[in-house]
């Protein structure tokens, strides 16, 4: 699943439009929309805002960790021309002076730059990187729920210092600055949920845990002990099937646990 | 292509920094107080950091010349080790550095000379001291990146009593070879049968092209050594390893040899299972190998037949003093 956290209305219209996303009318707290692959959020300005719409969001789609998480919307720059997309590889947050380092392990249509994160608008563009007032908080919260690498910030340039934050950009505006990247937008975030699909556990253990588990019951650290031992036989016979790994009779967990060690102990010897 | 470099502030303007940085103009310059805000930071994932590795330019403070692990001597009456860089350019499967950073990305402390000053402190006169470069990072694969070689030869060149040993898997040997061979440095090369380089050491140049570099160093006078450490246990372990050896000791000649030390795959416990982790598709990690205690490896029984025969192997191609078995007792 791939999170979109943004802040404004505006800037999700284009993403809703490309992803045909749905809105969840019975969701009160924030907008939600959800497609088959993607989920979005709305989460209004500021840090506690995008904090709070990012764990809303990942309870929502089921509390799954090492999804695919991006805050996309506008930034101002004190340089940068208006239209300008950047990917951020560095986020700090101006008042707590935090620093984040998103990870980028895949090429991205975008350069990189570094991005402050303020508690109110700034039209000084004293510092020379992106400004926003969300993505330290939005960062910090999807961290917990993903490694680094599957966590981006993506800005589109907004306003600079010859054209500053207060000609405020109609949604309109908005509309028209992010819809061009949305299609580039799509190939990142779909490269980013290939390198999520590396970390997510072999189906087959899953099945094959739950059939096991229906027949006998299972401590904690034996599930656990399961689960390990169900992916250790795959790494030896890349193409089993479910069925076979649910092939083990025995008269109780503790059994099951000991013939399938041995039957990895077995798999294991080279031939 | 190196897409991003973080800098520490502190060695920003240091010009090993700068030459670095100049030869890499399109990549992305982010600046960073300590290292440590980068690698290792929890939350990050080898495994995907792998895939493309950021470079981290940063000053090393203290403890840059530690005692080498008993094992590790070939020798030599002292035995020490430094990591001037952390990581590595290549994927070995089977490497210990996934399971004991979290961060993938090469780490470069850029003060070579602190390095080299401790380095000096630690000779003892009339002695043979011994300086292990490879222990956290292959010593020549990202050469041309850090020019680490081009400053240590110089250096070495006027202490004859150091003795340095470059360990790689690489065929980056043109720093050497642009320099008048010296008698106390030797490229160790390490390699594994042909089939566990295909399956295990991703990025890793082919057999024939390091012996092609071992080779190439030997006839410019250059003295080369061989690491069979750690030995893969594999489908006809014995014919596998024999090959090998028959592979390079037919275009290596014996007299360049310094040395081939032997040894045995083996991990704590808990290096082990984040490397399982990591990979859990990696078959590696499961075949054969024994938690004995703390430390994973091929059952002693094993382990010992494995060394024991690799020894007796070599026997046949080099002198037994210049053969070093690392048996774990």
């Amino acid at each position: 699943m791939i999170h979109f956290v943004v802040a404004f209305d505006a800037e999700a219209r284009p993403l809703i439009d490309h992803f045909k996303l749905k809105r969840q009318h019975h969701e009160r707290s924030f907008p939600v929309y959800l497609g088959e692959q993607h989920a979005l959020i709305v989460s209004g300005a500021g840090k506690i805002a995008s904090a709070a719409a990012t764990a809303h969001l990942h309870g929502l789609t089921g509390f799954q960790h090492q999804q695919v998480w991006i805050n996309f919307g506008i930034a101002g720059h004190p340089s940068l021309p208006v239209g300008e997309t950047r990917l951020c590889h560095q986020v700090i947050d101006k008042l707590s002076k935090q620093v984040f380092y998103p990870q980028l392990v895949i090429k991205s249509p975008w350069p990189s730059e570094s991005l402050f994160t303020l508690d109110e608008p700034d039209d000084s563009y004293a510092d020379d990187a992106l400004l926003d007032m969300e993505a330290s908080s939005f960062f910090a919260t999807a961290n917990r729920y993903a490694t680094a690498e599957l966590v981006q910030v993506v800005k589109v340039v907004s306003d600079n210092a010859e054209a500053p934050i207060n000609d405020i950009p109609t949604k309109q505006q908005i509309i028209e600055l992010l819809a061009p990247q949305v299609e580039q937008l799509k190939h990142f975030s779909d490269s980013l949920q290939q390198l999520a699909n590396q970390l997510q556990p072999d189906r087959r253990i899953g099945e094959a845990a739950a059939y096991y588990q229906q027949k006998f019951h299972f401590s904690f650290s034996q599930s656990e002990s399961l689960r390990h031992l169900l992916q250790q036989w795959i790494a030896l016979d890349a193409a089993i099937s479910t069925d076979e790994l649910c092939r083990f009779d025995a008269k109780s967990s503790r059994q099951l646990l000991e013939k399938l060690q041995q039957q990895i102990s077995d798999a294991g010897q080279p031939t | 292509m190196i897409p991003l470099v973080y800098v520490e502030e502190s060695v920003r303007n240091h010009p090993r920094t700068e030459s670095i940085l100049a030869r890499h103009p399109r990549a992305s310059v982010v600046p960073i107080e300590r290292y440590g805000s980068i690698f290792n930071h929890s939350q990050q994932n080898f495994r995907l950091q792998k895939q493309r590795p950021a470079l981290i330019l940063a000053n090393k403070h203290g403890h840059f010349v530690q005692p080498a692990p008993d094992a590790y001597g070939v020798g030599g009456n002292h035995n020490w080790y430094f990591s001037h860089m952390l990581n590595c350019l290549y994927d070995c499967r089977y490497c210990f550095l996934q399971g004991m950073y979290r961060s993938a990305h090469y780490l470069v402390f850029v003060n070579f000379e602190s390095f080299l000053d401790d380095i000096d402190s630690k000779i003892e006169t009339g002695k043979q001291n011994w300086f292990f470069s490879g222990y956290d990072a292959d010593s020549l694969a990202l050469e041309p990146v850090t020019g680490f070689v081009a400053n240590a030869l110089p250096f070495f060149a006027t202490r004859p009593d150091a003795w340095l040993e470059l360990r790689t898997k690489s065929t980056q040997v043109r720093q050497l070879l642009e320099h008048d061979p010296l008698s106390n440095v030797v490229t160790a090369f390490s390699y594994t049968p042909e089939a566990t380089w295909k399956a295990t050491e991703h990025k890793v140049p082919s057999i024939e092209k390091r012996i092609q570099a071992m080779k190439k160093l030997a006839e410019n006078g250059w003295i080369v050594a061989l690491r069979f450490d750690p030995l893969i246990e594999q489908a006809g372990f014995n014919d596998a390893y024999s090959a090998l050896f028959e592979q390079i000791f037919s275009q290596v000649p014996e007299s360049m040899i310094h040395s081939a030390t032997i040894g045995p795959l083996r991990m704590p416990k808990q290096f082990h299972r984040t490397m399982e982790n990591l990979y859990p598709e990696e078959s590696l990690f499961v075949s054969g190998l024994a938690q004995t205690n703390s430390m994973v490896s091929y059952p002693a029984e094993r382990e010992r037949e494995m060394i024991e025969w690799a020894t007796d192997e070599l026997e046949k191609h080099l002198p037994g003093n210049k053969i070093f078995p690392n048996l774990p007792s």
